[in-house]
């Protein structure tokens, strides 16, 4: 619950403080942003799973960004950036995907 | 599905080659598998069992740091919302941009042009102060040739010639309705004709017409002298407005200015004027100079 409080707050925060993304950064934000909410659908399916773990979430939350964000980076230096972006978002898409779908099966039941 | 693999199968690994026995058929696919069916991080399964068997309960910093991660997950949501929005524009913001630069450099030009033609007046006054009767009497032949050459603004009466785009039925200009558009030919044509009907100087819309002015079509545009005009077209002619009204009906141009009226709907308008300002044209010459001896 406070965790959900905490994501809109959240938002909140960044509507009103409008943060200026540093130039270098701006490529990688649509993979990070598909890479949080990544996390935010497992979580939430773990919580729904009654599994859910603090350090796991912070940990694979985390790593998710920094290791999308790695490969978008190595992608761009050999030139294959587009393509290795789309890869990671199909593969962080499917997992969404599945998650909601998880999640889904929870709430309703269907 | 398995005469789907074993038909990648027979693909992928040729009868001629001999199979390893221990490789899993399904290998390659393995990793969509895994994707497709085991999307949760299997980290949550882990921690689970290893709360079940240690029993320790989850700690205070670390629901601290869910909720400051998810606060992160939150700012960066807006952040990316907010630059996605701001972004949606950014074609408009280019064109306005390019539009504003041409403004710009069609304005600049016609500064530049504006000091030239002042800097040559100069330069006439300064050269017939400096010399003789000679001179005086070479700068009157040269002022009668100016006015031939379009060096000098002209004044006087004349005949103007308006036209202008067909009436479209809904009132604007489109792509349906380029029969009833005025091309460079129609100018051309009807700049000729007063030419031919005894015109003194001629202008369209402002720009004055010289031995080395152009009137050309780049897209929808007609060109005078490289610059872009828009209709209506309005050709200005110094001359005897009444004998060149009649000689202009007489000559091809009338005609023509007639049936593009008549077929294509493209509205004209000839008039007599009592006085017409017109402008120097912008002379640039170009001419070769012989090479410096001994090169």
């Amino acid at each position: 619950m406070i965790a959900a409080v905490g994501l809109v707050v959240g938002v909140v925060v960044g509507v009103l403080l409008h943060p200026e993304v540093p130039v270098v950064l701006q490529p990688y934000l649509p993979i990070a942003v598909v890479a949080a909410l990544d996390a935010v659908f497992g979580g939430l399916r773990a919580v729904l799973d009654g599994i859910f773990d603090d350090k796991v979430f912070v940990v694979s939350f985390l790593s998710n960004a920094v290791v999308a964000a790695l490969i978008v980076y190595l992608g761009d230096q050999l030139g294959v950036g587009s393509q290795l972006s789309t890869g990671v978002v199909v593969v962080l898409g499917v997992r969404i995907f599945s998650n909601v779908a998880a999640i889904r099966r929870h709430l309703f039941n269907a | 599905m398995t005469s789907l693999r074993s038909l990648g199968r027979s693909l992928l690994h040729p009868p001629t080659r001999p199979v390893d026995p221990h490789r899993d058929p399904a290998a390659s696919t393995r990793l969509l598998t895994e994707v497709m069916e085991r999307p949760l991080d299997p980290g949550y399964a882990a921690a689970a069992r290893r709360r079940a068997e240690t029993g320790t309960p989850p700690t205070r910093s670390a629901r601290t740091a869910t909720v400051v991660a998810l606060l992160a997950v939150g700012v960066l949501f807006a952040a990316a919302g907010l630059r996605a929005a701001a972004a949606e524009p950014a074609a408009d913001r280019g064109r306005t941009q390019l539009a504003q630069r041409i403004e710009d450099g069609t304005a600049r030009a016609d500064d530049l042009a504006t000091r030239a033609s002042t800097l040559q007046a100069d330069n006439a006054r300064l050269a017939a102060s400096l010399g003789g009767a000679p001179v005086a009497s070479a700068d009157a032949a040269a002022s009668g040739l100016q006015v031939a050459a379009a060096a000098t603004p002209v004044t006087g009466p004349g005949l103007q010639v308006v036209l202008d785009d067909a009436a479209t039925p809904d009132g604007t200009t489109g792509t349906a309705a380029t029969s009833g558009r005025v091309v460079d030919r129609d100018v051309q044509l009807v700049v000729n004709g007063l030419w031919a009907a005894g015109a003194e100087a001629v202008a369209v819309n402002g720009q004055r017409l010289g031995a080395l002015s152009s009137i050309r079509a780049a897209g929808e545009a007609v060109l005078v002298d490289y610059r872009p005009l828009t209709p209506p077209y309005t050709v200005s002619a110094v001359g005897d407005p009444t004998a060149m009204q009649t000689a202009f009906a007489s000559l091809v141009a009338g005609r023509y200015l007639q049936v593009l009226r008549d077929n294509y709907g493209i509205r004209t308008q000839v008039a007599t004027a009592d006085r017409l300002d017109l402008p120097a044209a912008r002379l640039d010459l170009r001419f070769a100079r012989a090479g410096a001896a001994g090169k």
